[in-house]
């Protein structure tokens, strides 16, 4: 059964004023169904520039990166958007979320270029607002909001065009340590619960106890790749 | 903590709804784009509604007109040409012919003493024609009206004048006072009335008195009025006039002459609306300028778009909504402030300015599409954006 995502020798290279600068060197990693990956490396590793070669957001320099058996590195952005679309939610270290809309409007944001029947986005987004614990702070704005509320809304967001895979950019940034916990929990929950996807990216080796695969990248080149039996009882999230 | 039930309708998200909220951002620098299409769309409105009032009175005016107009070939004008009065016989008898009214026609240096200057709008005609003949009430010298008060010039009756309506209003003159008329004492007889503001500016007498008031040529007019047997027939009659004096004459068929003035007129229009529409135009680039720094704020704001999936038309579409809405409640704000500003210009400039329906949808039209025009570059430009670099943005 083809994975998911699949990165195939990938390389990336960056023109930075007259420097060439190589975020990837030559990397190859699979995303199967169920997977919650971790991946974790130094400032400058890479692991932000992986992520967005898997999720579509960027084309590789060189190598393949296969969504759903799909190479992606020919395609036109207009492209790329349907799968970012169809397949993919990204969760940001810093929220991203639109300052003039409240939290309902922010989620369903993703379903505008959609044009599904407003009635069952708006269930959908109300849904998935209250299962993250929202239900009281739907019509606020993202300003009204503490830290580990407006990423739940942003993993809301991520979630609303039920996607395959989910991608994390340093999701816990931003939060403090129990603040950033819960939120790992959530995502944790949507994985075991409902068999979502993950790919963390984070600097944080604490959340290594979370995954089913440990990546660890440094210099553009990936150390080690290991699976892991996640620690189940550490996962307390309750909606 | 707030807490109520989430309606079916509440929470809805449409794109429009955000581009307009998008304004609200930077209030001050939204009510300046907005401010700077609203003065454009004032200055069309102000300009193009005095040629819009200004033409309606000419039209009118010309409208009023019947019959052929017969003056001296080469001249300028009737006004200004000098013709045989023996030219009347020759003129009734061709076919067609009912009647060739003689007519000299001045401005006036002064009335009751006080001269009009430079000032052409507020000049006040003197028409003298031939009261040889009873004069009826559906025509006063070749233009259609009527006396509304006193009566007509009796044939030969001397040092009598009617007044039109608009001299009777400014020197407040009723039938049986007097006026004077570039020095000269005269008696109103009558107050006329036509369709027309500019028609109704004018003073008639017997061409004798004035030919003596303003020193015109013994024997001369400056041209004839001619009325016809069948009106249907003013082509056929102009035709034959031509025919026969079109050499030495200026044949001038009155529905031709006023197509050619609401030619001419509607060329002055374009013009100025064309003048006018650089203020909304300049305002237009400083939409762009506005529009410019808005997606540059929100770079990482639409790189995270980007990254849930908007394609770069959807960037685009929200860009140009945003642009659209400028312009829009520019547009509505200068009309607003058109209206309300056409009572003071029109009292300042001493005639009626016409803001028509017309002429406020096409100024609205234009800001809008200035706004939209305005917001197609910015709107490229953050399509353009890599979703990579701006969500790498801190």
């Amino acid at each position: 059964m083809a994975s998911l995502i699949e990165a195939r020798n990938v390389t990336k290279k960056y023109k930075m004023d007259k420097v060439v600068v190589e975020a990837l060197r030559g990397v190859s990693i699979k995303i199967e169904k169920g997977d919650f990956i971790v991946i974790v490396g130094p400032s400058g590793s890479g692991k932000s520039t992986l992520l967005h070669l898997l999720g579509a957001l960027d084309r590789p320099t060189s190598g393949q990166v296969l969504v759903d058996g799909k190479d992606i590195s020919k395609m036109d952005d207009w492209s790329l958007a349907m799968i970012r679309r169809k397949k993919i939610g990204f969760v940001f270290q810093s929220f991203n979320l639109i300052p003039t809309l409240n939290a309902l409007e922010n989620v369903m944001i993703p379903l505008e270029p959609v044009k599904m029947d407003m009635n069952e986005g708006i269930t959908r987004a109300r849904d998935l607002l209250e299962l993250l614990d929202m239900k009281d702070r739907m019509l606020h704005k993202p300003g009204e909001l503490s830290g580990g509320q407006r990423q739940r809304v942003s993993i809301a967001r991520a979630l609303i065009n039920d996607p395959e895979i989910i991608l994390a950019d340093e999701p816990t940034g931003n939060l403090d340590t129990v603040t950033g916990r819960k939120v790992v929990e959530a995502m944790l929950h949507w994985n075991q619960d409902h068999d979502k996807t993950f790919v963390l990216v984070t600097h944080d080796p604490s959340l290594l106890d979370f995954a089913t695969r440990k990546v660890y990248i440094r210099d553009g080149l990936i150390d080690i790749q290991e699976n892991n039996r996640p620690k189940k009882n550490a996962v307390s999230y309750h909606k | 903590m707030r807490s109520r039930t989430i309606s079916e309708a509440e929470g809805r998200i449409k794109m429009i709804k955000m581009a307009f909220y998008n304004l609200f951002r930077r209030k001050s620098r939204t009510f300046l784009s907005v401010f700077m299409i609203a003065v454009g769309v004032l200055s069309i409105i102000a300009l193009v509604s005095i040629v819009d009032g200004l033409f309606a009175d000419v039209q009118g005016a010309v409208g009023q007109l019947q019959g052929i107009m017969v003056f001296q070939k080469g001249g300028m004008g009737p006004m200004y040409s000098q013709l045989d009065e023996d030219y009347r016989g020759k003129l009734e008898s061709v076919y067609g012919v009912k009647k060739a009214e003689p007519v000299i026609m001045s401005l006036a240096k002064s009335v009751e003493g006080k001269g009009s200057g430079f000032d052409y709008m507020n000049m006040v005609r003197l028409i003298g024609t031939d009261f040889s003949q009873e004069t009826t009430g559906q025509s006063v010298s070749g233009v259609t009206g009527e006396i509304v008060a006193g009566r007509h010039i009796k044939p030969g009756e001397k040092g009598k004048v009617i007044i039109g309506t608009e001299i009777q209003d400014k020197y407040n003159k009723f039938p049986g006072n007097s006026i004077k008329i570039n020095g000269e004492k005269f008696q109103v007889i009558g107050v006329y009335k036509t369709g027309s503001k500019t028609s109704n500016s004018a003073i008639l007498m017997n061409i004798d008195d004035l030919r003596e008031l303003i020193g015109f040529p013994a024997k001369k007019v400056a041209y004839f009025s001619v009325s016809l047997e069948n009106p249907e027939e003013i082509d056929k009659v102009a035709k034959l006039l031509k025919f026969k004096y079109g050499e030495k004459l200026q044949i001038a068929n009155t529905a031709q002459f006023s197509e050619s003035i609401a030619s001419a007129i509607g060329d002055i229009r374009s013009m100025v609306f064309a003048v006018a529409a650089i203020a909304a135009i300049v305002a237009g680039v400083g939409i762009i300028n506005t529009m410019l720094m808005s997606i540059m704020e929100r770079f990482k704001e639409i790189g995270a778009l980007k990254a849930t999936g908007w394609t770069n038309s959807n960037i685009m579409v929200m860009i140009l909504y945003e642009s659209a809405f400028i312009g829009i409640i520019g547009g509505v704000l200068g009309c607003l402030l058109g209206i309300a500003a056409s009572i003071p210009l029109s009292q300042a400039s001493g005639f009626d300015i016409l803001v028509s329906p017309e002429l406020l949808l096409e100024s609205f039209t234009f800001a809008v599409c200035i706004g939209i025009a305005a917001g197609l570059y910015p709107a490229w430009k953050a399509s353009k954006f890599d979703p990579v670099q701006a969500l790498a943005m801190e």
